[in-house]
């Protein structure tokens, strides 16, 4: 049974969003709740997973492996394991919180519901798939209800919008497929599995192709996450999605796009990894402190935090580049920034989850989201304010939240592979608490203007929405443990891997 | 096995008899037409689906009598995938058409009677071994659709659309003829596989000539399947023709073409023959998609859309073997779903007369039929390669294929320029799905239908998902179908091979 | 006896007229001519060389007699057309014809 569980947390949204076609339109809470309730059962099996995991080197678990189209070799194989359990919990959480979030949608309801089902099947999808062609089925699934997202939920420039974040992850996804097929033949084993072609190093030695190859997927995932200079669809998707829309976005779309380096790149490309680590860290850099100064720039409350993300993104990145150049002898270093690359995964999401139903709830209430304009909403809404601190402090690295812990570790792990890179990208750590300060003062500080003092305090929908992802920040950032328990297999797992170099 | 006996054609009945049996059963579907035209509304169709039935059940059992060729035709394990798929798409083609043509008063019982016979052509040619089968398909499979593209005798676009159609396809069966006389004059034999395997052994001095031949026949097929630079006629015949015409047109007329390329691909000599068929395949997907864009009627998008197809099918062809035929049949069969999902969807919008065909006229369809909205969304993701859905399953067949024959340069232009149709297939989800209604907005676009039409709407869009993600028996079955291509084209010359004193003096007179 | 070769050109030569006919003409009726033209050249072709290249058989011939019947269906059913359009447009040059953009 345990074997199955994976099939049945990504495929029971999908079941869902059955259920909830036939459900009349006419009928909107009804689907509001049977979405809502029934998107509380992957997320108890995600939590059960994250419980149930024990970890270990190459923790492989709950695998299945079926032959899907035997024919090329394509297989159903998923499975879990380090990487995977945090991100399936996260998706979990996040679409769970989105669909409450949601409850205000008046329109299109049942389309709305539907869509993010069949969004929150992709997402897991990704993250359980064990195999090429599943892997880039699920990929693309995710991508079709995103863009109905932003493009019908979406505000007054959605359609641009949409087709921009369509296209850019689209070409990136077919520059990912002819790397899957370039694999593929390479291995000549006809088989897609991951693992497999993992296994048996196609380009080992031969640094031209595993260049080229390494590139394609390169853009394929630096797109997705996004790294400087193919960013540019972030801003435009995110300020004009539905608030809901840019919580899966930022909190997990863009984690997919990490995944893909580590659970593809880095294994399978090894060589190339290591030999064009650096250019991936200097990319990782400019993301962090273009992100982060494109920010402090900002006058549009979600446009800021959208480019925050850009900036948080980077420390990922960092981590990633650095575990790939760091030598065998530093084995516990590259582990170090593996470790700090995947937390970063995690806290980001909830983090960046949290502001950006922040900014919708300001947002709804005042109907812009332009900073110049708010101030001395602290007096106003109280708890709002407590809420938009916590998030805002965990986000700039505060000791004590998780956005510290994860950031703490990628830069103790780099350190050892690029000491001028980490340096500069500290610049990044100084200007992220600026702007996030600043935020503060524009938004919660100084005298109320008028306009808003009629202003509600949050209601029970949003405070529900919010507090979990609060209570995660200061519990992974007080008492990291738990996460690392698990991350840390798949980190240590991932150094030795490639120790071979 | 027995002499080969090329002394013309020793019937076996069983060979023909698929394509008898359709071509029969149009008959009575005509008489029955005439006769009691008071019952042709539903008497026809009736009969036509009957008939399609009927004809599968003999395709069916033709193919496991495991039956020797016969000379001019073949039953072969290809033969039967093919015809199959064009059955499923004729049977389609009636239960679309019933809303159309009663909706435009064409209820008349040629026109079911007509479309049969075209599909019988159709079968005829991917079944023939020989040019002179193949050109007696080709001509049947035309003649009708020139009828047929002109049946809304009241609309100017409908007449003139036969008109064009006429003279383009008889421009291009005049270059199959032409063709087929000179392949016969370098080898003495209208025996595909003969004729080819005569010039690869060099037991004739003509090769040049047999290359030019072969060119001139591939002329006439790139017409029918709408290649680049032979395309010209295509969008003007999509647009003009009714629009059920224009479904069995861009689905059944393609599929025909590439089943008959498929049969003399496996003749052409190497070299230059691989070299042509890479610049037509690489010139159709950039072209088709690139003119696609600036479309604005619908029929036109789609008609750009069919030409850029056939370049991705034609990267099969190119590929040949087993796994790129197999990947041409499992395409035909994604793109025949996916291109009636687009063209039921498109009848029922457009409304009487035709009047909506633009795409600004679907403005925020979607809101009020959702069913048409989920539908075309589906259709359009299909058609631009997306997964979990048909054409994505399709294309990848067909890009494997590709690269395993050692064209990994036009895959990536394949993958490149499919980019580039993504564009223009967004575009229509966008203003069904994310543009409000406007109010005068040009005639507006219908969103009721019968029953029947609703339903054969959703089954298609079921198929193209069900296509896709279980690829896999499909792909076991087409690959059965291209095994069966290699075999039959090994038995030919077998039969020509093994004493050269028994041999046809066909070829042996050539060469002395 | 009349050498392949001058065949082959006689053909050749008639098949480019019929092609420059098709391509230079612009009344329907006289395209139909034209493509007739192109399919008799082909059919030269074929009895000519049916006793060259196979001799004893008759495969030419019998190709050629298919060509003349199907080229006679084709041309009733083109007639058919260019009348309906002629009734309808009292023109039946193809320039004219361009309701749709060719």
């Amino acid at each position: 049974m345990d074997r199955w569980v994976l099939t049945v947390i990504t495929f029971l949204p999908l079941g869902l969003l059955a259920a909830v076609l036939f459900v009349p339109g006419r009928r909107p809470n009804v689907i509001r709740w049977l979405s809502i309730a029934g998107s509380l059962v992957p997320l108890a099996l995600s939590a059960w997973l994250w419980l149930d995991y024990s970890g270990g080197a190459h923790g492989l678990q709950y695998a299945v492996n079926r032959p899907w189209i035997p024919l090329i070799g394509v297989n159903y194989h998923v499975g879990a394991d380090g990487l995977s359990v945090p991100m399936i919990f996260l998706t979990t959480l996040l679409t769970t919180i989105s669909l409450i979030y949601s409850l205000n949608i008046k329109e299109r309801v049942k389309e709305f519901y539907c869509l993010f089902l069949l969004l929150e099947t992709g997402m897991l999808g990704v993250f359980v798939a064990l195999d090429y062609f599943l892997f880039y089925v699920f990929w693309e699934v995710s991508l079709v209800p995103m863009y109905f997202l932003i493009g019908i939920w979406g505000g007054p420039r959605r359609e641009y919008a949409a087709i921009k974040f369509f296209l850019y992850t689209l070409v990136g996804s077919v520059a990912m497929l002819l790397a899957i097929l370039a694999m593929y033949f390479a291995t000549g084993a006809r088989t897609f599995d991951i693992i497999a072609i993992a296994g048996a190093q196609p380009f080992a030695g031969q640094m031209a192709l595993q260049g080229l190859v390494f590139w394609a997927l390169f853009l394929g995932f630096a797109i997705k996450v996004p790294v400087w200079p193919f960013h540019t669809w972030l801003p435009d998707a995110h300020v004009e999605a539905p608030t809901a829309g840019s919580v899966i976005l930022a909190g997990v779309l863009l984690k997919m796009g990490c995944y893909g380096f580590l659970r593809i790149v880095l294994p399978t490309l090894p060589e190339a990894a290591q030999q064009y680590a650096v250019w991936v860290a200097v990319l990782a850099l400019i993301s962090i402190v273009y992100g982060a100064f494109v920010a402090m720039a900002q006058m549009d409350f979600k446009k800021l935090i959208a480019y925050s993300s850009v900036n948080h993104m980077g420390y990922v990145m960092l981590g990633i580049a650095a575990a790939c150049s760091l030598g065998p002898a530093n084995l516990s270093d590259r582990a170090t920034a593996l470790n700090g690359a995947m937390l970063q995964m995690f806290s980001h999401g909830v983090i960046t989850g949290a502001l950006f139903l922040l900014v919708g709830v300001v947002y709804e209430r005042a109907h812009t989201r332009d900073l110049r304009e708010f101030g001395g909403l602290g007096a106003v809404m109280a708890k709002y304010s407590v809420l938009l601190w916590m998030s805002c402090f965990a986000s700039l690295g505060l000791p004590g939240m998780s956005g510290f812990v994860a950031e703490f570790f990628v830069f103790r792990g780099a350190f050892p592979a690029y000491l001028l890179i980490t340096c500069l990208s500290m610049i990044g750590l100084v200007v992220t608490a600026a702007y996030l300060l600043w935020t503060i003062q524009r938004v919660l500080l100084g005298p109320v203007n008028p306009k808003w003092a009629g202003l509600k305090d949050m209601d029970w929908r949003e405070i529900v929405s919010v507090v979990p992802l609060i209570a995660l920040m200061i519990l992974f950032g007080v008492y990291p443990a738990p996460i690392f328990r698990i991350l840390n297999g798949y980190a240590t797992g991932l150094a030795s891997y490639f120790v071979g170099g | 096995m027995t002499a080969p006996s090329l002394q013309i054609i020793t019937w076996n009945l069983w060979v023909s008899a698929p394509v008898c049996a359709l071509a029969a059963s149009a008959m009575v579907t005509l008489i029955a037409g005439a006769f009691w035209p008071a019952f042709a509304r539903w008497l026809t169709p009736c009969l036509a689906l009957g008939g399609i039935a009927l004809t599968a059940a003999f395709t069916i059992l033709a193919g496991m009598l495991g039956l020797p060729p016969a000379g001019m035709q073949v039953m072969d394990s290809f033969t039967v995938v093919f015809d199959l798929i064009i059955l499923i798409a004729a049977f389609i083609t009636v239960l679309v058409s019933n809303h159309y043509v009663t909706r435009e008063n064409l209820e008349r019982g040629e026109y079911y009677a007509l479309m049969m016979l075209s599909a019988s052509g159709a079968m005829l040619m991917a079944a023939s071994d020989n040019y002179v089968m193949m050109f007696l398909g080709l001509e049947l499979l035309s003649i009708p659709l020139y009828v047929l593209a002109g049946f809304s005798r009241g609309r100017s676009e409908s007449q003139e659309s036969a008109l064009k159609y006429l003279l383009l396809g008889a421009f291009a069966s005049a270059f199959f003829v032409f063709g087929a006389a000179l392949v016969f004059s370098a080898t003495g034999s209208t025996n595909i596989v003969v004729a080819g395997d005569a010039t690869e052994r060099a037991l004739v001095g003509t090769t040049p000539i047999y290359v030019i031949g072969l060119a001139m026949i591939l002329t006439a097929l790139a017409f029918k399947v709408a290649l680049v630079p032979f395309h010209m006629w295509t969008p003007d015949v999509y647009q003009g023709a009714p629009t059920s015409v224009t479904a069995f047109m861009a689905v059944v007329a393609k599929a025909a073409g590439f089943g008959a390329l498929a049969r003399v691909a496996a003749a052409g000599p190497e070299g230059s023959w691989t070299v042509l068929l890479w610049g037509l395949s690489a010139a159709t997907m950039i072209w088709g998609n690139l003119l696609a864009i600036s479309q604005n009627n619908i029929k036109r998008l789609l008609a750009y859309s069919s030409i850029a197809h056939a370049g991705y099918l034609l990267m099969g062809i190119l590929a040949g073997g087993r796994a790129g035929i197999s990947a041409v049949l499992f395409y035909l069969l994604a793109y025949a779903a996916m291109t009636f999902g687009a063209f039921a969807a498109v009848i029922i919008l457009a409304g009487r007369g035709d009047g909506a065909e633009d795409i600004e006229d679907y403005r925020g369809i979607a809101r009020r039929s959702p069913l048409l909205g989920w539908t075309m969304a589906i259709f359009m993701f299909s058609l631009a390669g997306l997964p979990p859905f048909a054409g994505f399953f399709g294309k990848l067949y067909l890009f494997s294929a590709a690269v395993e024959a050692g064209y990994p340069g036009l895959t990536v232009l394949a993958v490149l320029t499919s980019v580039m149709g993504v564009f223009y297939y967004l575009r229509v989800t966008v203003v069904m799905w994310m543009q409000e209604p406007e109010a005068e907005s040009g005639p507006a676009a219908q969103t009721s239908a019968p029953l029947l039409s609703r339903l054969v709407l959703s089954a298609l869009a079921v198929a193209v998902l069900a296509l896709g993600i279980f690829s896999s028996p499909v792909l076991r079955w087409t690959n059965s179908g291209s095994a069966g291509l290699e075999r039959s084209a090994e038995a030919a010359i077998q039969m020509t091979l093994p004493e050269p004193t028994n041999a046809p003096a066909a070829l042996s007179g050539g060469s002395r | 006896m009349i050498p392949a070769s001058w065949c082959v050109a006689l053909s050749a030569v008639l098949f480019s007229i019929g092609l420059f006919g098709v391509l230079a003409r612009r009344n329907a009726v006289a395209i139909l001519m034209s493509i007739e033209l192109m399919l008799n050249a082909a059919n030269i072709n074929f009895v000519a060389f049916s006793r060259s290249v196979s001799p004893g058989e008759l495969t030419g011939q019998i190709f050629a007699i298919f060509v003349m019947a199907i080229a006679a269906g084709e041309a009733a059913v083109g007639l058919a057309i260019v009348i309906a359009l002629y009734r309808r447009r009292s023109n039946i040059t193809v320039d004219e014809v361009n309701v749709l953009k060719w």
